[in-house]
């Protein structure tokens, strides 16, 4: 009986080794993320010019038939416009005004989008490590929470190429995208144009 | 999880009831290999097994074992390049391995304090695959057929207890959802029950 004790207290002990919380994302921004795609076939090297909207659109919204866009506050856009211009002209880009025939359109976006979820201990119903511990969860362990995802969105398009529909396809796209906190960081975004140009070296014009 | 330790455990209340066995739980100290090490390089201190055996012969022993090793690492920030497409972030990979068994281990000279064994596992590995980035994890599952050989240490405390110290390499060929081998070595150390 002492054995078959002592067996037990061993196999509990090695189990809650491995019971404990796993080594993950210390802070918001480790989550943070970059993705960059682009069209091979599409000759960066060969334009010089680009223009891009003065403001980012973060919602549209739609009453009686009118349509109307949301703008980004300056205070966050400001800075990601400086972000994008150091980045192009690094790159050997020239910003001129819409008017000024521009080679390639750069549009930036930003999305938020906020995900709401139950969460319950996944079993109601326990067996006890020993009898006579059995039973039911009462009340059932149900919570709500919720998480606001951001997404940057930045595409660079060719006017001079119209596909179908009349819309120019992107020739590049970036997202730069993570958890939205309470005091909208903006340096995170920053960050994130910083890693979208550097991993995307074949932007680069003559 | 708890379903599983409730099996374990149970597992393990049978086997006390037979005799002339050993019962052995051991700490499980995993080292991955091969392509499992190419995914994760850290070495696991995650990690227990449970066996049960039975002498069928003076120096033979044929039972089952089981286990769990969870193989983990946090990839430092980085850019991931396929074709067009690039992804940079900071990732963590968790591999968690299940084995279950069917052991045969012969042991070389018996003695009061110290023998030594070594022994084949044949069976199946059960392995589950986390990729972790921004919110998603990529999950790959596979049952793995599996050779297990081994070899081992046991130190007798007295006539029901011993000492054990066992290496294990658990090699798991190509399966499922997980595109190559998945093999790792583990070493055990723990305490035997004999003679139930």
């Amino acid at each position: 009986m002492k054995s078959k004790k002592n067996l037990f207290l061993c196999l509990g002990a090695f189990i809650s080794l491995i019971s404990c919380q796993i080594e993950g994302p210390d802070s918001y921004s480790d989550l943070d993320v970059v993705y960059t795609d682009y069209i091979s076939e599409y000759d960066f090297a060969a334009q010089a010019t680009y223009a891009r909207p003065n403001k980012i659109v973060v919602d549209v919204k739609i009453s009686q038939g009118d349509t109307t866009f949301v703008y980004m506050e300056d205070q966050y856009a400001t800075p990601i416009f400086n972000q994008i211009d150091k980045n192009m002209t690094a790159l050997g880009w020239t910003k001129v005004d819409i008017s000024g025939n521009p080679d390639v359109l750069f549009t930036p976006a930003f999305m938020k989008s906020t995900t709401v979820f139950y969460s319950y201990w996944y079993d109601w119903w326990y067996g006890g490590y020993y009898p006579p511990y059995w039973g039911w969860y009462y009340p059932p362990y149900v919570s709500v929470s919720s998480y606001t995802t951001g997404n940057l969105l930045m595409t660079i398009s060719d006017p001079s190429s119209v596909g179908p529909g009349g819309v120019s396809p992107a020739v590049w796209v970036a997202s730069a995208a993570g958890l939205v906190t309470w005091d909208y960081d903006v340096s995170r975004v920053t960050k994130g144009i910083d890693q979208a140009f550097t991993q995307s070296p074949y932007l680069k014009t003559n | 999880m708890k379903k599983i330790i409730a099996s374990l455990m149970l597992l393990g209340t049978i086997s006390l009831s037979a005799q002339n066995s050993v019962v052995n739980v051991a700490w499980s100290l995993g080292f991955s290999t091969g392509d499992l090490s190419d995914y994760i390089s850290d070495v696991s201190a995650r990690g227990f097994s449970l066996s049960y055996a039975r002498f069928v012969k003076p120096e033979l022993t044929v039972g089952f074992s089981t286990g769990w090793n969870v193989f983990h690492s946090s990839l430092a920030y980085d850019t991931y390049t396929e074709g067009t497409s690039s992804l940079s972030g900071k990732q963590w990979r968790t591999n968690n391995a299940i084995p279950i068994l069917a052991n045969a281990n012969y042991y070389f000279k018996k003695s009061d304090k110290i023998n030594s064994y070594a022994g084949m596992g044949i069976g199946m590995v059960y392995n589950r695959r986390n990729t972790d980035m921004y919110i998603y994890t990529l999950e790959e599952e596979s049952w793995n057929f599996a050779l297990q050989p081994e070899i081992g240490l046991e130190y007798k405390i007295d006539s029901k207890v011993a000492l054990t110290a066992a290496g294990k390499y658990y090699y798991c060929f190509e399966s499922g959802e997980i595109p190559y081998p998945t093999s790792y070595f583990a070493l055990n150390i723990g305490v035997s029950f004999l003679g139930w």
